[in-house]
């Protein structure tokens, strides 16, 4: 019997289908920003599919917020290293 | 297709479009359970679950409430299909119906076995339909010798609706006369 | 009185009525006696209509009856038992009355004769028994000697006689047939029919093999047979005719699948190897294996699907256990609301793997977990769909308490083979028992949810699911408690890494610690000294699940998702990549191994560009996924079976074609070397290449002249 609701990952995809005409609109530098918003998403599937939301896309824009709160804290963290070295 | 303005009580509808105007079915439960209960009887995998959400938010309304008026069962083959419609009870409101025919297109199953189990199928719809309407959906038929059903389902209608008929703004008729 | 002992090899309708049995004796014979079987099948309905069917049917050599037995789904019913004396003449006997009373409801109409048979007596088809047979050849009494759980069957001392054609006949036409028995091997040539006939007779009645094993036996040899060989009647039982079975195409495990038309011997067994489902999955001792625990016949398990194995198996249990078995699932789904759906309409739970190269990685998996779940909660159509674990006075239902056993045999023989030497004899038979008794377990949770499953229901499908998905967390949160990190879960299996851990033993206080929480046991997959999870071709940025290859601590390697991986790769591509893979095994960090592996591939490379590649190796074979006609922009695997079609050669969807890519196209057969599109094999080799060493950073540079990056 087939599959009656989308994955998660197919509901990503068809979102990223809907913003097609925000992403055209976008310079060529900031489509790749956007498509690694989007790739930091993919990243969480799994969490984003056990949230069970009616609407997966709220639950994939805080993946994409984790995504840059953890390169946010990598980029504190080196910073702070170089701050050690240069003190 | 405008099909919300043909809606009323005691009515059959059909829309018979390709991929059994799976989009319009969609728009056409968000109305429909915008106003009440509805009880939506899958029978080819049409229903757009996230779809369906997404145009409730659209709507500015308490989805959670939303979708929990919508009732949804499935069948995948014509048996369960009829299965499906005989142990459905009937009650004051919207049935949408889709894909009816998905499960008598299967090669499988014999000419005469699909049209005795759709006039079966046919009774239930009926009797579903005396108390609140009812929406049938149909792809056409994969080979012309199937197309019966089609349009044996399409005499039973009150209104048939296809993709050519013109797309009007849609407007909200009552649903039951209280 | 005679007594007989043996294995139970073939069953099936007599020639005369009842029942026409073979045994292989122990002392060799090959015995042919008879049985009366009557057979028994129900209607059930209205009463009004019941008694018109009784109408119906009186005054047959019939004997009807009024009884009471239980639907699995809706409880009680009260039925018209219709015995038929011969089982031959049922398959009539319910056609007719199924098409004058379409509205009743039938059971146990179309239950293979051999389940009813091992239902009744007990004696599955392989199962070793004891017969007592009177003068006539009738049997008077049977003994069952074995079971099918049985770890160590003793083996059947068959006799196979190999037939197969000197080429592809699809590719051109055999002129010769090859013929292997025991020792001798010899060719016969095809050109004369009637020597050829008389050779095959004479060679039937000295070996009298048990079993022909063809290459396209099915497709070609049978039924050129009967143009060249009118009269040669290759059954071992002389009164029956070879049973053909059409070509089918047909839509199941996502796929369209064809299979080729059939033919099937009497008394002896025919399996084609090109038209067996997974022969080179299990080979014939697994076919021999799910033949014993399914009780289906030899040539029907070899053909069917493991699916129709499971179905059987659950038939036997409804039949020992007097549940009817309905010839058409009525079920439909209960209802839910929208959230309702979304809740439990999901799959397995799939965590995205890190992309790169991983050291000292250990793989978890859960044993047969779907089955495992579906054992322990208990999940049957009749029984629990809510998931919750079941009570401890909750009687077992039919799905579990017929998986239970498969489950457990499949577990021992694993256990078996762990302890055993891989070079030892028993070590390749015991493999490939393990692999047929594994397909039927991988099926069972699928057959939970199809359609036509007699027995499946949806709401138990997604029960399964959502218990796994539980699972698979409270494996995540008992590794991470431990230390672990979680490079990648997939349905059932689990990738974990943690600093200084890189033995196997490292990796046991995990084990017991996961079996401990969930309940269901979890094994050591190995230990990768590397392992990398590629990332997405067209995003790097993007991790791909399930898609991964590394090298075991003993030099092993694994891999899932790559192009070796896949049917529509060449074979030397895939030799090409294999041996890329092969090298950077050879280290405990691949990229030290990096410039070898590209020498390796420029090699491969440079033996295709100078014509040394033989042409079997560059062939390709790919399904077709529809009719040819639906093609919009026909593709190499539609225009190679436009060729075919063109040659006469049926095409049906779900059909593999084999073609060579050539100037200006693609070519189905009578290929020469010169023809053959070089460029497009080098492309096709260079992704493969580059597929498992443009990993870890090397893509940016060129990894051979003129091949860099695949640009996304």
């Amino acid at each position: 019997m087939g599959r009656t609701v989308t994955t998660v990952t197919r509901q990503l995809q068809e979102t990223r289908r809907m913003l097609s005409g925000f992403r055209r609109g976008l310079r060529r530098s900031d489509q790749y920003v956007l498509d690694g918003l989007f790739a930091g998403a993919q990243n969480h599937i799994a969490a984003i599919g056990e949230c069970e939301s009616l609407l997966p896309f709220e639950a994939a824009l805080l993946a994409i917020l984790l995504e840059q709160a953890k390169e946010i804290s990598t980029l504190n963290h080196e910073i702070k290293i170089l701050r050690g070295r240069l003190e | 297709m405008n099909t919300l303005s043909a809606l009323k009580p005691n009515s059959l509808i059909v829309l018979a479009a390709p991929h059994a105007a799976r989009e319009e079915a969609s728009r056409l439960a968000v109305e429909l359970v915008l106003h009440g209960p509805l009880t939506v009887l899958d029978g080819g995998n049409r229903f757009q679950p996230y779809l369906i959400t997404r145009l409730l938010r659209q709507q500015h309304v308490d989805i959670i409430s939303a979708s929990r008026r919508l009732s949804i069962r499935r069948s995948f083959t014509c048996f369960q299909m009829l299965a499906l419609l005989e142990s459905t009870p009937a009650l004051q409101q919207p049935y949408l119906i889709l894909d009816l025919l998905a499960g008598f297109y299967d090669e499988q199953v014999g000419d005469n076995q699909a049209h005795r189990l759709l006039e079966r199928c046919l009774e239930q719809v009926l009797r579903l339909g005396q108390l609140g309407p009812v929406v049938i959906t149909l792809a056409p038929a994969p080979s012309p010798e199937r197309s019966f059903l089609v349009e044996r389902v399409c005499s039973r209608a009150d209104r048939v609706l296809t993709p050519e008929q013109s797309r009007r703004q849609a407007s909200q008729p009552a649903l039951f006369a209280r | 009185m005679n007594k007989h002992t043996g294995w139970l090899m073939d069953l099936y309708p007599g020639a005369q009525g009842g029942l026409s049995l073979w045994l292989l004796c122990d002392g060799g014979e090959r015995l042919q006696m008879q049985m009366n079987f009557p057979v028994c099948f129900y209607a059930a309905g209205e009463s009004r209509l019941l008694r018109q069917a009784w109408m119906h049917l009186q005054g047959r050599e019939l004997s009807l009856a009024r009884t009471c037995r239980r639907d699995l789904f809706s409880g009680e019913r009260d039925l018209l038992a219709i015995t038929v004396p011969h089982p031959g003449e049922l398959c009539n006997i319910f056609r007719t009355l199924s098409e004058q009373f379409p509205d009743l409801d039938y059971y146990n109409a179309d239950i293979p004769l051999p389940l009813r048979f091992a239902a009744q007596t007990g004696i599955g088809l392989l199962g070793r028994c004891r017969v007592s047979r009177n003068e006539e050849g009738q049997v008077t009494a049977l003994e069952r000697l074995d079971s099918p759980w049985e770890l160590e069957p003793e083996p059947l001392p068959l006799r196979v006689l190999y037939l197969s054609p000197d080429c592809d006949p699809v590719v051109c036409p055999p002129q010769q047939l090859q013929v292997r028995f025991e020792r001798q091997q010899f060719c016969l040539n095809l050109k004369d029919p009637q020597t050829l006939k008389v050779s095959l007779e004479a060679l039937l009645r000295r070996c009298d093999p048990d079993l022909i094993l063809s290459d396209y036996g099915d497709t070609w040899l049978f039924g050129q047979l009967r143009e060249w060989a009118p009269g040669l009647n290759p059954n071992r039982d002389p009164l029956k005719e070879i049973q053909t079975r059409n070509a089918a195409s047909y839509f199941a495990y996502g796929q369209v699948i064809h299979r080729g038309a059939q033919v099937h011997l009497f008394g002896r067994w025919h399996i084609d190897r090109c038209n067996a489902l997974l022969f080179g999955e299990y080979d014939l001792q697994g076919v021999l294996e799910q033949t014993r625990v399914t009780g289906l016949g030899v040539q029907e398990t070899a053909r069917k699907s493991p699916g129709a194995g499971i179905t059987a198996m659950q038939m036997l249990t409804a039949l020992r256990t007097k549940v009817l078995v309905p010839v058409v699932k009525q079920q439909a789904e209960g209802r839910k609301t929208l959230n309702e759906l979304i809740r439990m309409d999901r799959g397995g739970l799939i965590f995205q793997p890190l992309p790169g190269l991983h050291k000292h990685v250990a793989q978890i998996d859960f044993a047969s977990m779907y089955p495992s779940i579906m054992v322990q909660y208990n999940i049957s159509p009749e029984t629990n769909l809510s998931g919750a674990p079941p009570g401890d006075r909750e009687e077992e239902g039919l799905v579990p308490h017929t998986l239970r056993p498969l489950l457990e045999k499949r577990l021992a023989l694993k256990n078996q083979l762990q302890q055993l030497d891989p070079r030892d004899c028993r070590a390749g038979p015991l493999k490939a028992r393990a692999a047929a008794l594994k397909w039927l377990l991988v099926v069972c949770f699928g057959y939970l949810g199809y359609k036509n499953a007699r027995f499946g229901r949806i709401e138990s499908h997604q029960a399964v699911t959502r218990i796994s998905r539980e699972l698979m967390l409270q494996a995540k949160e008992t590794a991470e408690d431990l230390g672990f990190t979680i490079l990648h879960m997939y349905i059932d299996g689990l990738f974990v890494q943690k600093d200084g851990l890189g033995k196997p033993h490292d990796f046991t206080p995990l084990l017991e610690a996961v079996h401990s929480q969930t309940g269901i046991p979890i094994t050591l997959e190995g230990v990768y000294k590397w392992l990398v999870f590629p990332s997405s071709r067209l995003d790097s940025r993007l991790p791909v699940p399930n898609r991964y290859f590394g090298a075991f601590l003993n030099g092993d390697l694994k891999y899932r998702g790559i192009a070796l991986r896949r049917h529509d790769t060449s074979l030397f591509a895939a030799e090409t990549q294999l041996g890329v893979l092969k090298i950077l095994a050879q280290a405990d960090d691949p990229r030290e191994k990096a410039g070898e592996a590209r020498r390796f591939a420029a090699w491969q490379l440079d033996r295709l560009r100078r014509g040394k590649i033989p042409l079997d190796r560059l062939r390709l074979s790919l399904k077709l996924s529809r009719e040819l006609d639906a093609y919009r922009s026909p593709g190499p695997a539609a225009r190679a079976g436009r060729q075919l079609e063109a040659r006469g050669q049926p095409v049906r969807p779900g059909m593999r074609v084999h073609f060579w890519y050539v100037y200006g196209g693609v070519k189905v057969s009578d290929v020469d070397l010169k023809e053959i599109d070089l460029g497009r094999y080098r492309r096709l080799v260079e992704r493969a290449v580059d597929e498992v060493l443009g990993e870890w950073g090397l893509a940016q540079e060129p990894v051979l002249p003129g091949f860099g990056a695949v640009p996304g």
